[in-house]
C-alpha cells in the first residue's frame, strides 16, 4: 500500500502524457499495483474481503480521478505549447477585397431621383441622336433664332446630338396626357471643350404641368430641391430674370452658401412657353406649368468638391478611387443622401 | 455688351454707385459679368520729357528731366530705349503703387543718380499695348492731367451678357431705358440734332430696294469734302470702353453711334460707288471681298447693296474692301437701314462672318431710331470732319404696324401666383415704354417699337415680373400627389440603376466615357455608316457615334496601363449606336472590362491573371441579380469580331440577345498596347424578360430533412462536347433527386486518347420523401451512365 500511495502522489508531478501513462500502467495496468491488490482479494473472504475490497475501490477511484484531471492539465499545457508554436505576425498585410465604385454623376442623379420621388415625378427617356424638331423647333427655337448658335450643336447626317434634355419634354408630352410631373436625366452634347465645358455632360430636365401651376410654385419647388440636394437649409436661392425660348417668364437660379459667398449659377427654369404646349396639342389656356434643367456635373462638383470637369470622363483609376462613391453609399431617406 | 458708366450717364440721370447699378441690371435680367474699375491708376499723371542725357555710370540708362505740370521739373532715371525729349509720358510720382508687381515708387538712387518717380510702360499699368518701351501719349494729352482721365480709364466699365431676346439692350440707350424702369435713375433722351437741308443739293447716288421683303427701310445721307483722320481721345476712349478698336474718325463715329443707339451704320466712300445703290439679293456664286480682305462666295439668300458694277456691301454684315473709308476719303455716303433678320442670320451663318452689325440685325433693330441715329452721325461728322451735307434719301417699303396685346387683369396673378395691383401693373408697363388702356378689366397694351420680342400676354407677365422683382414673389410649396404606389422608375429603368450598384459591389469602377470615339477605332468594332459620323467633330478622335462602349473603355484602359496600372476593372452603363435598315438604333448597354492580375506580387500566393471564367462569373452574378440564370440561357460562340474567336460567347434568352462576353481579341489588345489579357462583357437590359415586381413575395419553400448522398462518376468522351450542356442534361434526368452536379476534374492529355477528354462530376442527391436507398442511388447512377453513353457517346472511367 505504501508503494501505491507513493505512486498516486507522483501523478501530480508528472510532466508529460507519456510519464502519466507510465504511472497509470504501474497503478492500473494488467499487473499494476492496484490491479494486483484486486487479484489478492481472491484469497480473502467474508468481512475482510468486503472491507478490503471497498478500500481498494476507493483507492482506485481516487487514482483514476487524479490521473484524469492531470491528463487534462497536461493536454492543456501541450495545446498551449503547440498553439504558441503557430504564432504568426498579425501585422502582415491582409488579403484585399477588390472594391468597385459609382461615378459622382450617377450618385448625384440618384440623389436627385430620391428627392424628386417625393413629388411623384416619373422618369422619362429620349434618344441622344435627335432631330431638329424635337431639339429646337418644337421648343420654340426656330431655324434662325440666335439662341441656336449658342447651342454649339454637333450635327450628323440630317440629325443632331441633343444639346439639352428638353426634347424629352416634347416626346413625353406628345405621348401622354396632362397633368404632368416627369423628369428626364441624360447625356447632352455641345461642341465645346475647355476647362469648364465638355463636349458631353449630363442634364436633368423636369416638368410640372397642371391647371394651376404658377411661378410661385416654381420658386417654392426649386428652393426645396436645392436645399434638399445640398442638404443645407441655410442656402440662399436667388431667382433672376433670364431668357429661354421655351419658357416665359424665365429665370436663372443662383445659390449662395456658407462655402461659396459669391452667387453660383446652378440652373435655368421658367414657365413653359404657350407655343411649346401648342406644339404638343395642349391648350395653354387650360394647362400651364414650369420646366427646369440642371447640369448634373455642376451639381456634383459643388456638392462633392470636385474641381476639374474634364476628369469626370477620363476614367483615371486614381481619380475614381478618390472621387467615386462606394457601392453601398446609397441615398436614403432614413440615413441621408450620402454617408 | 460693354460700356463705361460715364457713357451710360449720357442717357441716364443717376447718382447710384456702380455696385447698385450692377445689382439693378442683374435684377432686370441683364446679367453683369464683370465691372472693371481702375482706381489703381488714379495717381498716374501725364508728363512730358523736357530733355534726356546719358547716365554717367550706366550705358542703358538715361537721365530724363520731366515736366509734370508742377513748378519744379523732376529728374527721373529711365531705362526705356524710346525715351526722348518732347515725348508725352505717363509718370508714377513718388508714393505710387505700380499695378503690375505691386511695388511702391520711392525716391531712390540708381547707380548714384537720384530719381524722383518712374515713367511707365503699358505692362506696368496692366494695360494692353506695346510694352517694348514706355508709353508714348498723343500730343493732345495735357501735362499735369490725370492719365486715367485722359485715357478714359477713370470710368467703371460694365460687361453684361444680353440674352438673345433683348435686341433693344444692344445699345447704351436701351440699357439706360431699361434701368430707368427700376427707378434707379431717369432716362434722358438726347437732344435730336437739327440739321437743315434747305440749302442742300440733291443726293448724287440713287437708292432702290428691288425686293420689299429684304429691307423695310433704307436711309442714306451723303456728305462731301470731309477729312478723315484719327479720332479725338474722348471718342477713342468711348470705343475702347465699348471693347471696340478705334480705326479712323469716320469709322469710329459710325461705330460710336451704333453702340449708343443700336442702329448699325455703314459708311461708304462715295467716290468708289458708281451711280446707284440697289438693295437686292446676290446671284449664286457671286464673289465678294470684304473689308477684312477675305473673299466670300455669295448665294441668292444674301442681301447685298450693289452699285452699277458690283456688290459694295453684304447688307447688314460686312462692307466691301473697294468702297470702304480710307484716310483719303473725301465724299461719303452713310447708310442706316433695316434688313430682313432671317436673311441676315442665314448669311452670317453660311459665310461664318461675326460682325457687330450682324449681331444687332439678326436680333432685330428698332427701325424708329434709324433716322435719329443717322442724323446724329451726320452732325458729328460735320462737326469733327467738316464737309457739307446733301439731301437725305429715305425709302420705306413697309410700315411696321403697331402691336397690341390684350391681357385680362387676373392673368398676371394666374401665371405668377402673386397678386399685383392693376395700377402697379400699368405703371410697370408704362415705365418700359408700353402704352396701356384698360377696358372692363382687360388691359390693352401697345408694344414699343424696340421690343419686338414681346408678342403674347405671357411675355408681358415676364416683363411685369422682372420689374416687380422675382424676389418679391412669395414661394409656394409644390404638393405631392395622392400616391397610387407606382414608382418613379419602371422595371427596365430600375435595372440601369441597380446594375451600377451590383457592378460596383463586385469590384468594378464606374467610368463615364464619351458617346463618340474615333471612326478609326470604331471601324475595328463595326462597319461604319454615314449616318453615325459627326459632321462637325471637335477632333478626329471624337468623330463617330460608338458602336460599343468598349471602344472608349479600351482607350481608358490603355491610358491607365501606361501609368503602370497592372489590373483594373471598370464598367459603364450608357448608350451605343448602330444602324438598322433605315433608322439609327440606340441601345443601352452595361459594358465592362477586366484586365490584368487577380492576385499580383502577394506574399501569400502566386501571381494569378484573370481568365475567361472570371468574366463569365461576373456576367452570371449580374444576370442572377435580375433573375436570369445563365445556365438556362443559350450560349453560343457568336460574339462580335472584337472578341477572341474561341474564347467568347453570345448569350440568348427567348431568342433575344442578352449580351456577349469573353476575351478581347488579341489583335485589338495589341492595338491598345495591353500586355496582359483583357476580358469584357456587354449586356443589354432592354432584352431582359420583363418581370413585374413581386413586391418581395417569395415562392413557397419546402426543405427536405433526409440526408444528402454524394457520388462521383467520371467519363471519357469527345473533347468538343460542351460540359455546360452535359451538366444541364444530367440534372434533367431526375430533377427531383439530383440537387447539384459539380465538375471537379477536367483532363485532356496523354492519359486519354487523342480527341477525347476526361470529365469527373460529383452528384448531390436528396429526396423530399425518404432517405435514399442504395438501390435508388444505384439505379440513378445507371441512368446517368446510360444517358451519357447514348447522348454523348461517353464511356465510364472505372478507375475514378
Amino acid at each position: 500500500m505504501h508503494n501505491i500511495d507513493e505512486l498516486i502522489n507522483k501523478i501530480k508531478d508528472t510532466q508529460s502524457l507519456l510519464d502519466l501513462e507510465q504511472v497509470r500502467v504501474e497503478l492500473l495496468g494488467k499487473s499494476g499495483l492496484i490491479t494486483n491488490q484486486f487479484k489478492e482479494l481472491a484469497s480473502l473472504s467474508g468481512q475482510e474481503k468486503i472491507a478490503k475490497g471497498q478500500k481498494i475501490n476507493e483507492i482506485k477511484t481516487n487514482a483514476e480521478s487524479l490521473l484524469s484531471s492531470r491528463k487534462k492539465e497536461l493536454q492543456e499545457i501541450d495545446l498551449k505549447e503547440s498553439l504558441a508554436k503557430e504564432s504568426i505576425d498579425i501585422s502582415l498585410p491582409h488579403s484585399k477585397i477588390i472594391k468597385g465604385s459609382i461615378s459622382p454623376v450617377s450618385k448625384a442623379i440618384e440623389e436627385m431621383l430620391h428627392i424628386l420621388s417625393r413629388y411623384n415625378f416619373t422618369f422619362s427617356e429620349g434618344p441622344n441622336i435627335e432631330n431638329d424638331w424635337y431639339n429646337f423647333t418644337a421648343l420654340n427655337i426656330d431655324e434662325n433664332h440666335p439662341s441656336r448658335a449658342m447651342h454649339d450643336t454637333f450635327y450628323l447626317n440630317n440629325t443632331l446630338l441633343r444639346t439639352h434634355t428638353s426634347p424629352v419634354q416634347i416626346r413625353h408630352m406628345e405621348n401622354n396626357k396632362p397633368p404632368f410631373r416627369f423628369i428626364a436625366p441624360g447625356r447632352v452634347y455641345r461642341a465645346d471643350y475647355d476647362a469648364t465645358h465638355s463636349p458631353m455632360f449630363h442634364q436633368i430636365e423636369g416638368v410640372v404641368i397642371d391647371k394651376n401651376i404658377n411661378f410661385a410654385h416654381l420658386k417654392g419647388f426649386l428652393m426645396e430641391l436645392l436645399k434638399s440636394f445640398f442638404e443645407d437649409s441655410e442656402i440662399e436661392v436667388i431667382f433672376r430674370p433670364s431668357f429661354f425660348p421655351f419658357t416665359t417668364p424665365s429665370a436663372e437660379v443662383d445659390i449662395v452658401t456658407k462655402e461659396f459667398s459669391k452667387p453660383l449659377e446652378v440652373l435655368g427654369c421658367g414657365m413653359i412657353h404657350p407655343n411649346v404646349l401648342k406644339n404638343v396639342n395642349i391648350d395653354p389656356n387650360e394647362y400651364q406649368g414650369f420646366a427646369f434643367g440642371l447640369g448634373v456635373e455642376r451639381f456634383a462638383m459643388l456638392k462633392y468638391g470636385i474641381s476639374d470637369l474634364r476628369k469626370f470622363f477620363e476614367g483615371d483609376t486614381r481619380w475614381m478611387q478618390h472621387y467615386n462613391f462606394s457601392a453601398f453609399d446609397l441615398p436614403n431617406f432614413v440615413g441621408g443622401l450620402c454617408k | 455688351m460693354r460700356f463705361g458708366l460715364n457713357d451710360l450717364k449720357q442717357f441716364l440721370h443717376t447718382n447710384a454707385s456702380p455696385e447698385d447699378i450692377a445689382k439693378a441690371l442683374t435684377s432686370l435680367g441683364l446679367e453683369v459679368e464683370k465691372i472693371t474699375m481702375r482706381t489703381d491708376l488714379a495717381p498716374f499723371i501725364v508728363a512730358s520729357i523736357v530733355s534726356t542725357s546719358p547716365h554717367p555710370n550706366a550705358d542703358r540708362l538715361k537721365i530724363c528731366i520731366v515736366d509734370d505740370g508742377s513748378p519744379d521739373s523732376k529728374t527721373i532715371v529711365c531705362g526705356a530705349s524710346n525715351a526722348k525729349s518732347g515725348m508725352k509720358v505717363v509718370l508714377a510720382p513718388i508714393g505710387t503703387k505700380i499695378p503690375n508687381g505691386e511695388f511702391i515708387i520711392k525716391q531712390s538712387k540708381i547707380r548714384d543718380q537720384l530719381s524722383f518717380g518712374m515713367l511707365c510702360s503699358f505692362n506696368e499699368l496692366n494695360l494692353e499695348g506695346d510694352s517694348d518701351g514706355i508709353i508714348e501719349l498723343e500730343n493732345d494729352a495735357q501735362v499735369g492731367q490725370s492719365f486715367a482721365s485722359y485715357a478714359g480709364l477713370d470710368d467703371a466699365i460694365f460687361e453684361i451678357s444680353i440674352t438673345p431676346n433683348r435686341a433693344d439692350c444692344l445699345s447704351i440707350m436701351g440699357i439706360a431705358r431699361d434701368l430707368a424702369a427700376t427707378n434707379i435713375g431717369k432716362f434722358i433722351h438726347p437732344e435730336k440734332p437739327t440739321i437743315t437741308f434747305d440749302n442742300a443739293i440733291e443726293a448724287a447716288i440713287k437708292i432702290e430696294i428691288t425686293n420689299q421683303n429684304i429691307a423695310s427701310q433704307f436711309i442714306s445721307i451723303e456728305i462731301e469734302n470731309v477729312t478723315n483722320k484719327e479720332s479725338p481721345a474722348w471718342l477713342k476712349n468711348a470705343l475702347n470702353k465699348a471693347g471696340m478698336k478705334p480705326i479712323s474718325l469716320l469709322v469710329d463715329i459710325g461705330n460710336y453711334i451704333a453702340h449708343n443707339y443700336g442702329q448699325p451704320l455703314h459708311i461708304y466712300d462715295r467716290d468708289k460707288i458708281s451711280e446707284k445703290l440697289s438693295i437686292t439679293l446676290a446671284q449664286n456664286g457671286e464673289n465678294f471681298t470684304g473689308l477684312n480682305d477675305k473673299t466670300y462666295i455669295l448665294s441668292d439668300n444674301d442681301i447685298i447693296v450693289r452699285d452699277k458694277n458690283a456688290a459694295q456691301c453684304i447688307a447688314g454684315i460686312l462692307g466691301s474692301s473697294a468702297s470702304g473709308c480710307s484716310s483719303d476719303t473725301t465724299n461719303i455716303l452713310i447708310e442706316a437701314a433695316k434688313f430682313n433678320k432671317i436673311n441676315i442670320a442665314k448669311t452670317g451663318r453660311m459665310l461664318k462672318i461675326d460682325s457687330d452689325a450682324r449681331y444687332k440685325f439678326e436680333r432685330g433693330v428698332d427701325e424708329s431710331i434709324a433716322n435719329e441715329a443717322i442724323m446724329k452721325a451726320a452732325s458729328l461728322i460735320i462737326e469733327l470732319c467738316g464737309g457739307n451735307i446733301l439731301k437725305p434719301t429715305l425709302i420705306k417699303t413697309n410700315e411696321l404696324p403697331k402691336k397690341y396685346i390684350k391681357m385680362p387683369a387676373d392673368f398676371v396673378a394666374n401665371k405668377l401666383g402673386a397678386h399685383i395691383e392693376v395700377d402697379l401693373i400699368t405703371q410697370i408697363l408704362m415705365s418700359l415704354g408700353f402704352e396701356v388702356t384698360i377696358k372692363q378689366n382687360i388691359l390693352e397694351v401697345c408694344v414699343p417699337s424696340w421690343r419686338q420680342d414681346i408678342s403674347i400676354a405671357e411675355d408681358l407677365v415676364a416683363e411685369i415680373a422682372r420689374i416687380y422683382g422675382y424676389d418679391k414673389i412669395a414661394p409656394l410649396a409644390l404638393q405631392s400627389l395622392q400616391s397610387n404606389y407606382s414608382y418613379m422608375l419602371n422595371a427596365r429603368q430600375r435595372i440601369s440603376l441597380d446594375s451600377r450598384h451590383i457592378m460596383a459591389a463586385n469590384g468594378y469602377h464606374e467610368v463615364i466615357a464619351w458617346s463618340f470615339a474615333s471612326s478609326k477605332d470604331c471601324s475595328k468594332f463595326s462597319a461604319l455608316h454615314d449616318e453615325l459620323f459627326l459632321q462637325n467633330p471637335l477632333t478626329s478622335e471624337l468623330d463617330y457615334m460608338r458602336p460599343s462602349a468598349l471602344v472608349n473603355m479600351l482607350k481608358i484602359l490603355e491610358n491607365n496601363v501606361a501609368r503602370s496600372v497592372f489590373s483594373m476593372a471598370m464598367f459603364e452603363v450608357g448608350p451605343i449606336f448602330s444602324k438598322a435598315e433605315l433608322e439609327i438604333i440606340e441601345t443601352e448597354c452595361i459594358s465592362a472590362i477586366k484586365y490584368g492580375y487577380k492576385d499580383y506580387k502577394s506574399w501569400q500566393s502566386q501571381d494569378i491573371e484573370y481568365n475567361f471564367f472570371d468574366i463569365k462569373a461576373d456576367v452570371a452574378y449580374l444576370l442572377e441579380e435580375f433573375n436570369i440564370d445563365i445556365d438556362k440561357c443559350v450560349i453560343t460562340r457568336n460574339a462580335p469580331c472584337y472578341y477572341h474567336p474561341t474564347k467568347s460567347a453570345l448569350i440568348k434568352l427567348d431568342d433575344k440577345i442578352i449580351g456577349y462576353f469573353g476575351q478581347i481579341h488579341p489583335n485589338l489588345a495589341q492595338d491598345y498596347n495591353l500586355k496582359l489579357d483583357s476580358f469584357a462583357f456587354e449586356i443589354f437590359p432592354d432584352n431582359f424578360p420583363i418581370a413585374l415586381s413581386s413586391h418581395g413575395k417569395k415562392t413557397n419553400l419546402s426543405l427536405s430533412n433526409y440526408p444528402v448522398v454524394t457520388k462521383d462518376l467520371a467519363f471519357i468522351l469527345d473533347k468538343n462536347c460542351n460540359v455546360g450542356n452535359i451538366i444541364n442534361d444530367i440534372k434533367l434526368i431526375d430533377a427531383a433527386l439530383i440537387k447539384k452536379v459539380q465538375l471537379f476534374d477536367l483532363y485532356e492529355g496523354d492519359k486519354v486518347a487523342e480527341g477525347l477528354k476526361s470529365i469527373a462530376f460529383t452528384y448531390w442527391m436528396q429526396s423530399q420523401e425518404a432517405t435514399l436507398t442504395n438501390e435508388q442511388i444505384h439505379e440513378l447512377m445507371n441512368k446517368i451512365i446510360d444517358f451519357m453513353m447514348k447522348q454523348y457517346n461517353a464511356t465510364l472511367r472505372r478507375d475514378a
